[in-house]
């Protein structure tokens, strides 16, 4: 019961977080999305490390290496450590330059103006929308499988078909609803506070998971004595990339190139106070990636050993949890809980704050210019309201996903990011291509939506985990089908307007 | 505020641009793919590798914006051309989350 009682209290904090951030509202909708693009350097920092880390980054890494061993490090974070910043660095000050120039709030309002289309939106919108749920499904199912791996035996007669334990959908309904809470009350401000607030917790709680892990897994009475019984204990096979396809390895490069279209870090991005605020985020991204994922990635190769006892049948996702709680006492398993809570959490506000934010601005279209007092609290109204709409509309989903068998949280993740790196080229073509045109953008974006559906169907909706197309990897497919789309019919079709391209393109 | 405007890419010079060429490069490191030692009895060669990469690309980052910052200082923001015009930008938005 007691880290029931430390996840409630956690839970706590951040609704008053929320209720506290909604004290400095302004009332506009340019603070409630953009909270008046006041973010600092720090909280910048927070909010975008927060939102990139998920239940991917920990849950999922973890489950990942215990299959693959320390591969998975290079696989996805030292990867991301270099080229993460390097988006930062080439879209996102750009993006935050545009955005603060011409007042855009969402994806689409920039791609309309760059390729001159009204429309494009109608494109667009269903695409980002349907390759994020997946990701959005990832925190919510991660959420409810954590506190029900924690709670295992608690409640065994109340929830007896769980193990005792609180059963999936009760423990992600409540992370929502408290998610909701905040984001509703605080907008863009208060997910900035409670990332900040997040972050700060769960890699402070990530580290000293791994100090009472190695104890735990190792079985020394030493500290360095454990890490090296727990490292020797590993077959050694876990130890190197024996079995990882060179291929592979290198495909998983353009996985880091999707948080470059990820909606989502794109309204992150628009927040920041000034040009001076990326900077911090950008060198100190690759340090706390290292930090987040080192622990994880050695966690789950230990894991791997048979001494360790992680039963068979135990679902990937739950490693983590099952580690936690069989290693650490019940105070510091339920802290360990909630920094993992706070890793999905932390992504889920930014997500859940953006989907609404496209269905208030690019489906309803409302805008801020021009607008009087009263029109822009409804459109406050109308973003709260959707926000609602979206946590109730994504929960749903996450319990119909949950049903599916076979379907780890990694490979969901992979999906996810292969489609928003398929999509990468549209938005580097659109900063530094003159030559981008309306035509090609649509055709990249319709490529790039029916070949993800069509991989991911002939994958098995994501059960073959070892798909290909072709022989090489759906990443390394959806990009280059993209990429020669959008480049072959751009050089054939017209380009924007003289003055579009001034625009966006000025002679400085 | 630093909100200038953005400077032509030839300022921006290629070094950084190599080095990062180079560690993507060095990112698929072949030489560690079937080395399972471990160095000081628990950390595997492998592991030990990308950490430390991780921790070289915060320092290129640095490198990168120490010496190739693409925003101009103090350059006045550009004129809205869109129908809506960044809030804030007369009276400049309140500071918060600084870590100055």
């Amino acid at each position: 019961m007691t880290p029931l009682i430390i996840i409630g209290i956690y839970l706590v904090i951040l609704l008053a977080l929320g209720v506290s951030s909604n004290r400095l509202f302004k009332g506009t909708s340019l603070d409630y999305l953009l909270a008046s693009h006041s973010i600092g350097p720090f909280l910048l920092l927070m909010s975008l490390f927060g939102t990139t880390m998920t239940s991917f980054s920990l849950v999922g890494s973890t489950g990942e290496s215990y299959a693959d061993g320390i591969g998975v490090y290079g696989l996805m974070a030292s990867s991301s450590a270099l080229l993460h910043p390097l988006c930062f660095f080439i879209i996102g000050l750009k993006v935050w330059k545009l955005g603060r120039d011409h007042g855009y709030t969402t994806q689409i309002e920039f791609f309309k103006d760059r390729l001159e289309s009204r429309r494009v939106g109608w494109v667009l919108f269903p695409v980002l929308v349907g390759i994020v749920i997946p990701y959005v499904l990832i925190g919510i199912l991660g959420a409810g499988i954590t506190i029900n791996a924690v709670s295992r035996g608690v409640f065994p007669d109340a929830f007896s078909e769980s193990s005792g334990g609180i059963p999936i959908w009760l423990g992600s309904l409540v992370i929502c609803g408290v998610v909701l809470a905040y984001v509703f009350a605080g907008g863009m401000r208060g997910t900035a506070w409670a990332n900040a607030f997040q972050t700060t917790l769960f890699m402070a709680l990530g580290v000293i998971t791994f100090f009472v892990l190695v104890k735990g897994i190792g079985g020394k009475a030493g500290f360095f004595e454990s890490l090296q019984a727990a490292s020797q204990a590993v077959d050694p096979d876990k130890l190197s990339r024996e079995h990882m396809p060179h291929r592979l390895y290198f495909a998983f490069l353009l996985v880091p190139f999707s948080i470059g279209m990820f909606p989502h870090i794109f309204q992150h991005w628009l927040t920041a106070r000034d040009a001076n605020a990326f900077k911090l985020p950008i060198v100190v991204h690759p340090l706390f990636v290292m930090i987040v994922w080192a622990p994880c990635v050695l966690i789950g190769t230990w894991a791997s050993a048979k001494s360790v006892g992680i039963p068979e049948n135990l679902p990937s996702a739950a490693i983590l949890g099952f580690l936690v709680k069989h290693h650490s006492g019940e105070v510091l398993s339920g802290l360990l809980t909630a920094g993992i809570l706070a890793a999905i959490m932390s992504s889920l506000d930014s997500q859940f704050l953006c989907l609404g934010t496209m269905f208030t601005r690019d489906v309803l279209g409302r805008r801020d210019s021009g607008s009087s007092e009263s029109d822009d609290r409804r459109t406050v109204l109308l973003a709260r309201g959707f926000v609602v709409f979206i946590v109730a509309l994504c929960y749903v989903l996450a319990l119909l996903a949950g049903q599916a068998k076979g379907v780890s949280v990694f490979n969901l993740g992979i999906w996810c990011f292969s489609g928003f790196s398929a999509l990468f080229p549209l938005i580097a073509a659109a900063l530094y291509w003159r030559g981008l045109t309306k035509a090609g953008a649509y055709a990249s974006i319709l490529t790039t939506a029916v070949f993800w559906v069509y991989l991911l169907s002939d994958a098995d909706w994501g059960n073959d985990q070892h798909y290909s197309f072709l022989g090489q990897h759906q990443i390394v497919s959806l990009v280059v089908a993209s990429t020669i789309v959008l480049v072959g019919v751009s050089l054939v079709t017209r380009r924007p307007s003289d003055e579009t391209l001034t625009k966006f393109f000025p002679k400085t | 505020m630093s909100d200038g405007s953005w400077q032509n890419g030839c300022d921006m010079n290629r070094v950084p641009w190599l080095i990062l060429l180079l560690l993507v490069a060095v990112h698929h490191d072949f030489w560690f793919w079937n080395d399972a030692s471990l160095i000081g009895g628990w950390v595997p060669v492998g592991l030990a590798w990308h950490v430390a990469l991780s921790i070289v690309a915060a320092g290129f980052w640095l490198l990168v914006v120490r010496t190739a910052w693409p925003v101009k200082e103090g350059a006045p923001l550009a004129k809205a051309a869109s129908s809506s015009p960044p809030a804030d930008a007369t009276t400049g938005p309140k500071d918060e989350g600084s870590s100055k």
